[in-house]
């Protein structure tokens, strides 16, 4: 989408020409202005970069701005409203979408902390290698048992490893739950906190594994 | 003079915003009327317009009723179920030419056509014709032009499907403001109604499409939080049924039995009476004589008879209903409500059905074949600035992504994700100095792309060569307010930017729209406006009449300002009536007529009062 057309300026409003602030509307003539450029889905929803959100404070500032924004009320405005209208409306919804859910809120943090996460930070965690190494194997193994008794040992372990896959996930619910706690704690009112990188390491790995996992599990679903 | 002309412009308002239901079956028009949608009655008190169109040739039309009963006589001119065509080809609906009474041309590429009279029309024309008949009646309901409109179509309509219901609306005339999603409209009715907050589910099984959605009710607020269903489901499927059952009855008695296309529609026409009479009665006794075949058949038809032979069709709608749920992460004991909406949630079977999948019971007290054009009167209010209470958040029904190495589908929107959006993705190239890269849109929820719907195809170009995997290639979706979708993509490394209107592949190209606009609707329109003009003409005519009449016959009960004020107005009305300005002469008729009426009532009274006097009322002549 086109918006340079007509944010050249954005200190002053694209309808009265008057000096504007950071804010949503034209504090002169209260007409919706474009987003600024370096906004993010925390700010914007007036949160601090924080990992505990209260869900209904967070619903009930989604249909606020969503009653601000909405490109409904500006169907008989100009186009420029339109349009911002429509880029801010976009916006508010990716952002609720992201930030309701924990776990994309998590990847969100670490993706405005670290930039795109590298392929290096992709790989297997080791901690999980066994597992996924030894569920292939069981898997292949299955797939060509014939012997209708060997079949449903093989299952039965399968099974079993299932098990141990759901176990791993639930501490690392608990070990996420941690993290959360910690950030919001140490991190959110003092950004230079030494244990900053520690803690985003930490969700990197904790994220990772839980990709893997969700992976594996489907898998074995199937 | 010059005040007061500026006065009265500004007053002239700007046009009414209908709400349409451009149903498979039936087509309505809603509006508001004083905060509360109302469905749009002809003189009879009805309101439902069968989307029926019997064609004769371009000039001689029918639509509606008029044109179902054309249906056995005029078989090859006459065509229902357009809804079912939009947005897809031949080969899509190729299975249901057999029972289908109407022709359609057998062409390997883009949109299915029906021809009749040996002319060739794509279902968005023929769903104009409905759309233009519907505009007829609301202009001559509110004495109006119309040109604005808001449109539902099935949640779970693709790209396609919405983009032919918005040309369909260009073509009639009408500037879409808005498609809304009938479940939508259907909940945005019901939660005016019932003014509380809740998450319901809205069941819509209508004459062709199936939706299921499950929204969330809050201070005004209309959250869609999943969307399901099947766009080729619906009361049709069960009529179909019936049909085929009745056939291999009659075959069974008579071998030979081969029904031409008016007994076809005979047997057709019976399915639906007998599936919507056993919905209230228990018994159907049948009676049917083929003249052309000369064959009788007959038999009785119970409610279970009809309900064995639907059971297959209705528990389609399950399964979807399961996904919703799923998606909106909720369980059935979690709703606090399921609306039934669509003309065929009348049997019996269906509410018991919808019972068993939700745990409670259906809430069956809407209308079901208004409420949807109702929502849409009131998102033609919200739209146009009237309340500011309500807000709807939708969704986008179906996943859109594009096509990328190994004919994968790389999702870029995922499905019941809130509208409008924009998504972006970056890709690269897999070839050493690719100078161009193929873009395929798609829409579904299948891994492999050739599984999903082909929305467009596009090449971003002029790549300067690079290694494989140099270039960076960045894809965006944006869907706005109406659920369509935009797609641009960038080479971000040089800046080469391509941007297109997704013009889906089983839709209109907008020269094609553009001549369908100049061939039809150009004339059409301007009749219209003439027509339009001469009635208000008359109107102001009437209206100046009386009122010098008035001046005349009883100037002793008007004051010199009035007699001034009106007289002033009715000069500038003289003044546009000479103008043909249809908007002004319009205003200011309806300003003369108020400013007029005090006098007119002070004149009855005076008459009255006169009469009263002489103890002989027969003799007024008010």
């Amino acid at each position: 989408m086109e918006r340079n057309s007509f944010a050249v300026d954005t200190h002053t409003c694209w309808n009265c020409h008057h000096t504007v602030d950071s804010g949503d509307k034209c504090p002169t003539c209260h007409k919706i202005l474009p987003m600024v450029e370096d906004v993010d889905y925390f700010s914007f929803l007036g949160f601090k970069k924080q990992l505990n959100l209260d869900l209904d404070e967070l619903e009930h500032r989604f249909y606020e701005l969503s009653r601000e924004y909405h490109p409904d009320y500006y169907s008989n405005g100009s186009e420029i409203e339109k349009e911002i209208s429509l880029e801010r409306a976009s916006f508010l919804n990716s952002a609720y979408q992201i930030l309701k859910d924990p776990i994309q809120r998590a990847k969100y943090l670490l993706q405005l902390e670290w930039g795109e996460v590298s392929e290096e930070k992709k790989k297997i965690p080791p901690e999980i290698l066994m597992e996924v190494m030894e569920l292939q194997e069981k898997l292949v193994e299955c797939n060509s048992e014939t012997d209708p008794e060997k079949k449903k040992k093989c299952e039965a372990e399968i099974e079993q490893i299932k098990s141990g896959l759901l176990k791993k996930m639930d501490d690392l619910n608990a070990q996420l739950k941690n993290l959360f706690i910690k950030w919001d704690e140490n991190v959110l009112n003092n950004p230079s906190n030494e244990s900053k990188q520690e803690i985003l390491k930490e969700l990197n790995k904790n994220l990772s594994i839980r990709a893997y996992l969700n992976t594996l599990l489907s898998t074995i679903n199937k | 003079m010059d005040n007061l002309l500026q006065i009265d412009l500004s007053n002239i308002k700007k046009g009414k915003v209908v709400g349409i239901d451009l149903g498979t079956t039936n087509s309505l028009v809603a509006y508001m009327n004083n905060g509360k949608p109302e469905v749009l009655k002809d003189e009879k008190g009805t309101a439902l317009v069968p989307s029926v169109i019997t064609v004769y040739d371009d000039e001689h039309i029918i639509v509606g009723e008029d044109a179902k009963h054309k249906i056995i006589t005029e078989t090859s001119k006459t065509v229902y179920s357009v809804k079912r065509l939009m947005g897809k080809s031949y080969q899509d609906v190729e299975n249901d030419t057999n029972l289908l009474t109407y022709r359609l041309v057998p062409k390997s590429e883009g949109l299915v056509r029906v021809e009749i009279n040996g002319k060739e029309y794509t279902p968005i024309e023929l769903s104009a014709m409905i759309l233009k008949e519907l505009k007829k009646r609301a202009e001559k309901h509110f004495g109006e032009p119309i040109t604005q409109a808001v449109i539902t179509v099935p949640a779970y309509f693709n790209d396609a499907q919405r983009q032919a219901t918005k040309d369909a609306g260009k073509l009639a005339g009408l500037d879409v403001l808005r498609i809304v999603n009938e479940p939508t409209a259907a909940a945005l009715a019901y939660g005016l109604d019932k003014k509380q907050n809740a998450t319901i589910a809205v069941y819509d099984l209508g004459g062709g499409t199936f939706d299921i959605s499950i929204l969330k009710l809050k201070d005004g607020i209309f959250e869609v939080l999943a969307t399901n269903g099947d766009t080729y489901l619906g009361g049709d499927d069960i009529d179909r049924k019936i049909m085929e059952f009745m056939l291999e009855e009659i075959k069974l008695l008579y071998p030979d039995f081969k029904p031409n296309p008016s007994e076809l529609q005979l047997i057709r026409d019976s399915a639906e009476k007998i599936k919507c009479h056993l919905s209230f009665n228990e018994k159907y006794i049948l009676d049917l004589y083929f003249e052309d075949s000369d064959i009788i058949y007959n038999r009785n038809f119970l409610r279970e008879d009809i309900e064995n032979i639907s059971r297959e069709v209705i528990e389609r709608t399950i399964q979807p209903c399961k996904n919703a749920l799923k998606d909106a992460k909720l369980n059935p004991q979690e709703l606090d409500a399921v609306v039934l909406v669509g003309g065929s949630t009348r049997m019996p079977l269906v509410k018991q059905i919808v019972e068993e999948i939700f745990g409670i019971k259906p809430y069956d007290e809407l209308n079901p074949d208004e409420v949807v054009a109702l929502g849409a009167a009131i998102q033609a209010d919200i739209l146009s600035g009237g309340t500011k209470d309500i807000l709807l958040l939708d969704v986008n029904p179906l996943s859109l992504g594009i096509e990328t190495f190994g004919g994968v589908m790389s999702v870029i929107i995922p499905r019941n994700t809130t509208i409008p959006v924009k998504a972006t993705e970056t890709y690269t190239t897999f070839v050493d100095n690719q100078t161009g890269v193929d873009i395929h849109v798609l829409q579904g929820e299948r891994e492999l792309a050739k599984d999903n719907r082909s929305l467009a195809k596009f090449t971003l170009k002029g790549i300067p060569p690079m290694k494989a995997g140099m270039p960076k290639v960045e894809v965006t979706f944006l869907i706005n307010a109406d659920g369509i979708l935009q797609v641009s993509a960038k080479e971000l490394r040089t800046g080469i930017e391509q941007s297109i209107e997704v013009k889906p592949s089983y839709g209109l190209t907008d020269e094609e729209i553009e001549r369908m606009l100049r061939e039809s609707i150009v004339y059409a329109e301007k009749d219209i406006q003439e027509r339009m003009l001469i009635e208000s003409k008359n109107e102001a005519q009437s209206v100046i009449s009386s009122i010098e009449k008035v001046f005349n016959e009883h100037s002793d009960l008007i004051s010199a300002e009035e007699k001034e004020l009106i007289t002033k107005k009715v000069n500038l009305l003289k003044f546009f009536l000479e103008k043909d300005d249809i908007s002004a002469i319009r205003n200011l008729t309806k300003e003369v007529d108020i400013l007029s009426r005090p006098i007119a009532e002070r004149v009855i009274n005076d008459t009255i009062s006169k009469a009263l006097q002489n103890k002989n009322i027969l003799d007024t002549d008010v």
